[in-house]
């Protein structure tokens, strides 16, 4: 791979893998690490164009590094780093934007494994359905049906968290 | 999507990740920089090594140049006189006159 194919690779994959893999296992040095490991492995020759884009192929890579580095640690980190928010107008704004962060991200990090990468990558990446189908190794059915899952258990757990404030 | 959808993907907004440190960029770089450089590293060396034995070699095989000798000779002609009516006597090689 050319220094100019990787860059133009790097720019436009780092942060939406970053993302997903900070939203995957919750925590920001995990996924740099990961990042790192799935870039490493794009330049020593883990691409091959015939098998599809570059960006199943290193959305792929991150959600394989993710799912690895699960079975390695045996757990799912999620940091108590200060969550960001959307940008909001005033004080009251900010303290409740804040709190919908805080419950949205530990009610997505606590959907299963299967369930959370699929909403992830549809809600917050914008990957269609068969881009995602490719990714996790799974029929557009099974797609569809986990983020089906995903919604009801997140609708769930969130108007729950809003019964309990 | 249905409205419902839309509604959660609203909330679901509000969670924003953070952006990577450089750190990481100088870290994939610098491992990029360093699974490359061994064949240009080489390369630069090959080079500088044909550089250097070519010129050593025609060095050696180029025209000598020619030392310029400088030779001197001094006579000491104090006391010198010539001889009055003196002649040439011719001596051949061999002795025969």
């Amino acid at each position: 791979m050319t220094e100019a194919a990787f860059r133009t690779l790097y720019n436009e994959f780092r942060d939406p893998l970053f993302r997903f893999g900070y939203r995957l296992t919750g925590s920001a040095e995990v996924a740099e690490d990961l990042v790192h490991d799935c870039f490493v492995g794009l330049f020593r020759g883990g691409f091959d164009e015939r098998r599809g884009s570059p960006k199943t192929y290193l959305y792929g890579a991150m959600r394989n590094l993710c799912h690895k580095h699960f079975r390695d640690t045996g757990r799912e980190t999620t940091e108590n780093a200060e969550t960001d928010v959307a940008t909001a107008s005033g004080p009251l704004d900010a303290v409740l934007a804040r709190e919908t962060a805080a419950a949205v991200q530990s009610a997505v990090q606590a959907l299963p494994a299967l369930q959370r990468e699929a909403l992830i990558l549809f809600e917050y990446e914008e990957l269609t359905l068969e881009e995602i189908s490719r990714i996790v190794e799974a029929d557009v059915g099974a797609v569809k049906s986990r983020l089906h899952r995903a919604r009801e258990a997140l609708r769930k757990s969130l108007a729950m968290k809003e019964a309990a404030r | 999507m249905t409205d419902r959808d839309e509604e959660l993907r609203a909330t679901l907004k509000h969670w924003k990740a953070p952006l990577p440190s450089t750190e990481v960029d100088a870290k994939i770089w610098s491992e990029f920089n360093r699974s490359r450089p061994p064949r240009r590293r080489w390369l630069a060396v090959s080079a500088g090594v044909l550089l250097v034995a070519g010129a050593a070699a025609l060095w050696h095989t180029g025209p000598k140049r020619q030392r310029s000798v400088r030779i001197e000779t001094r006579v000491d002609a104090a006391g010198f006189r010539a001889m009055p009516n003196g002649t040439i006597t011719v001596i051949e090689a061999g002795g025969n006159k």
